[in-house]
């Protein structure tokens, strides 16, 4: 069904070396190929699987000991009770706050150290 | 029906469509290629993708079209990985290792060779699955201009080549 100009003699002889294959040997080859491919995707799945778990496996010591220093630097530093007092320093009644407050004034003190040498 | 069948993954429908279409997709291949068994390679490839993408296919009877299609980007994709700085010349060496067993067919893949891997595909298109050049500009992705005259440059190269045709009553008679 062309529509557009062709050449008949091309036409003719496109058509003369046209011919029906035999399909059955090709068909089997593909019918093959198609369960060897889904024995790769279930493989592939199982990889996927295999490597998820080893993961999480791996990660779940880091994440222990991330869980333990959480719990460490979160322990409250002076005993308040369940007092309106205990609420107002919560957030800096523990241990974390004052990693935090002790790193800014080693900072301070030094760029004040520092400032002072330039001055002399 | 068969179509409807492979798709829901019905492996017997499957390996019915591919009995059944196979040779126009292996006639296909082996008109584009030249080498029958990197054509049947090839055709192979594309019904394999068939089996991994048939259940994306929404229209039954869009099948054809769809199938024609995948053959036409496995082909460009194989093109793609060939170095495409061989000149036609040199595949014309190269790659008639094998022939069609019909001497016309032999004659045609030889003229083929000879051609640039585009223009042939675009020959190929027009003469052996009998496209509109406007459908080969949507299956190539090429403007209507280029896909006209690549054909009519395949067209007259391969006139040239099989002018022994012309002269003779039947084609057979080579």
């Amino acid at each position: 069904m062309m529509t557009d100009d062709s050449d008949p003699l091309l036409q003719t002889l496109f058509a003369e070396a046209q011919h029906d294959l035999d399909g059955e040997a090709f068909t089997a080859h593909v019918m093959a190929r198609t369960r060897f491919l889904r024995y790769r995707v279930v493989a592939a799945w199982i990889c996927v699987a295999l490597i998820l778990a080893a993961g999480a496996w791996f990660l779940a010591i880091p994440l222990e000991i991330a869980q333990l220093i959480a719990q460490v630097l979160a322990t409250t530093l002076f005993d308040l009770s369940d007092s309106w007092l205990a609420w107002l320093f919560l957030p800096v009644n523990n241990i974390a706050a004052l990693l935090v407050l002790s790193v800014k004034a080693i900072r301070m003190g030094r760029k004040k150290m520092i400032r002072a040498s330039y001055a002399n | 029906m068969i179509v409807s069948l492979a798709r829901s993954g019905d492996r017997s429908a499957f390996a019915e469509l591919v009995r059944r279409r196979q040779s126009s997709i292996r006639n296909l291949m082996r008109r584009c290629c030249s080498d029958t068994n990197l054509a049947d390679d090839l055709a192979q490839q594309v019904f394999l993708q068939v089996w991994l993408k048939i259940h994306t296919l929404k229209q039954a009877n869009a099948f054809s079209a769809w199938l024609r299609r995948l053959a036409i980007s496995v082909w460009l994709k194989h093109q793609r990985k060939k170095d495409v700085l061989r000149s036609a010349d040199e595949l014309a060496e190269v790659e008639l290792a094998q022939h069609d067993s019909t001497s016309v067919g032999m004659d045609l893949d030889r003229a083929l060779a000879a051609l640039s891997n585009t223009v042939r595909l675009c020959v190929v298109l027009s003469y052996e699955e009998g496209l509109s050049h406007t459908e080969i500009t949507k299956l190539m992705d090429l403007p209507l201009g280029t896909v006209k005259s690549h054909i009519l440059r395949g067209t007259t190269r391969l006139r040239q080549i099989l002018s022994a045709y012309s002269d003779q009553p039947s084609p057979e008679k080579s």
